[in-house]
């Protein structure tokens, strides 16, 4: 009797596994991350122009990121990304290469307009 | 006796002499013709045959040349080739009766007997990583000592490599301040006289103009990224310009993420210009990762024209990388690097056209 009820709650333990990880990845809120890139003197962005999103590990992300995609008429998407501090790499052919720290939490219901420059530093704002 | 006697018989003593005097000519023509047709024929038989004979005497030496070039090839690869197997099986095989330290220090040994022998035929960068992924970082004094002598063995071998890239390529040595990535990007420092410094005279008109005026100017050749312009030298005298980037690193591995822009082959004087449009003329504009155990020949990136280009890091600290960029032609790569069908039809039509050229 005491077999049977231990390979019972064995196997609903097993079965309430994967439903427990499921929601330990679900306590970091995620987004669908739209960002549009402004090149100072340049309209349309050249070809082969991309964007990096990367968070550390030891970020408060929780996990390791890296998502890299390319810039179709200055624009990309980023998936399921959790709320937290990333940062954007920016690769233009005839500007520095940039990296941009953003709080995703600031920009949950917008688009993200970035604005990079020959030099200086990049601006950052919301796309409303 | 008439007067017309006189003269005809004159005529006539006159034409028996210039018959003989013909005559005479004639014969010395055939005498001469008789002698020198045996001379000719032995001095030009004495030239041919000389001549035949040197070209020959060259021939063959250059024949026992090549046989004993080819002879010694053979033993060379044959040596190598034993070498290398001995060396790599027993590299990979783990040796039962000697314990860690031991083991370590053998796999450097043969990792330094591999690197300079065989530098030039395989890329020893996965070797290297093994080893070092091996050396715990225990703050043990002979690990340390460790990590250095492998650190060592690699930078000896980069340096050899890039002496050789030199002889017809070009090479610059920069550094960069890791401190500055926290704030984004860090740019490489470099000598002055490989930097594109000049503007185009429209461009030069318009930053006077804007200076003059109390708006932002930007001036090209202000920008702290410096555009490199590098030639060479081998074959077709080609220029480029290169710019070269540290966007990103990691201390426990040792490496930086360099991105690396190469221009098309251009003249001398666009390869000069600090405002060249860098998009018209892009050839490549990439990112990669480079470590310490990264080396140029077995590892570059290709160009047009059968032409490569090489970032190493010569030097890491936690503050500062050196880094080393290669421009050079591909017959100078590694032995395992094939050369590209394209490249090689480049090279044929360049020197098909090179020998029409020099002909005119």
């Amino acid at each position: 009797m005491a077999k049977k009820t231990i390979q019972l709650i064995t196997g609903v333990l097993i079965c309430l596994a994967p439903l427990c990880v499921i929601a330990n990845g679900q306590n970091q809120p995620s987004v669908s991350l739209e960002v549009k890139v402004d090149a100072e003197g340049v309209n349309p962005l050249p070809d082969q122009s991309t964007i990096e999103l990367s968070a550390d590990a030891d970020s408060d992300c929780g996990r390791a990121i890296h998502h890299e995609k390319p810039l179709h008429d200055g624009k990309a998407t980023f998936k399921d990304v959790p709320v937290c501090r990333v940062v954007f790499t920016i690769l233009v052919t005839g500007f520095p290469a940039q990296k941009i720290p953003v709080d995703l939490a600031e920009f949950k219901e917008f688009a993200i307009l970035i604005e990079i420059k020959i030099s200086g530093p990049a601006q950052i704002s919301a796309d409303k | 006796m008439t007067s017309e006697d006189g003269s005809s018989k004159r005529e006539g003593a006159t034409e028996t002499r210039s018959e003989t005097h013909k005559a005479g000519s004639g014969r010395w023509l055939e005498l001469l013709k008789v002698i020198m047709m045996p001379l000719v024929t032995l001095v030009l038989g004495f030239v041919v045959n000389s001549s035949l004979d040197a070209r020959h005497e060259s021939e063959d030496n250059l024949r026992v040349y090549t046989e004993m070039m080819g002879k010694r090839e053979e033993a060379d690869s044959t040596l190598r080739k034993d070498m290398f197997q001995s060396i790599l099986t027993t590299f990979l095989s783990q040796n039962g009766n000697s314990t860690d330290d031991q083991h370590l220090d053998e796999q450097i040994l043969k990792l330094e007997l591999l690197a300079s022998n065989f530098h030039e035929s395989i890329d020893l960068a996965p070797l290297f990583k093994h080893v070092r992924q091996r050396i715990p970082e225990d703050g043990n004094s002979e690990n340390a000592e460790r990590v250095s002598l492998l650190e060592k063995v690699a930078l000896e071998v980069k340096e050899r490599e890039v002496t050789v890239l030199t002889d017809s390529g070009s090479i610059v040595k920069g550094d960069a301040e890791l401190q500055d990535l926290k704030d984004g990007i860090s740019a490489l420092r470099v000598p002055g006289d490989r930097v594109a410094r000049n503007i185009d005279p429209e461009t030069a008109k318009k930053l006077g103009q804007c200076k003059t005026g109390k708006s932002k100017c930007y001036d090209p050749r202000d920008n702290p990224i410096k555009r490199l312009c590098l030639a060479n030298t081998d074959g077709e005298r080609n220029y480029r310009q290169f710019v070269v980037e540290i966007i990103d690193h990691k201390p426990l591995l040792r490496e930086a993420r360099v991105r690396l822009y190469v221009s098309r082959p251009l003249t001398e004087s666009e390869c000069g210009r600090a405002d060249l449009n860098q998009v018209t003329y892009r050839e490549i504009d990439t990112t990669f990762w480079v470590g310490l155990f990264d080396f140029p020949m077995t590892d570059n990136t290709h160009l047009t024209h059968g032409e490569r280009c090489a970032v190493t890091i010569t030097m890491m600290t936690s503050d500062l990388v050196q880094l080393t960029l290669a421009y050079f032609p591909g017959s100078r790569a590694s032995l395992k690097d094939k050369p590209y069908y394209d490249e090689m039809m480049h090279d044929l039509v360049h020197a098909k056209k090179s020998t029409t050229h020099s002909e005119e």
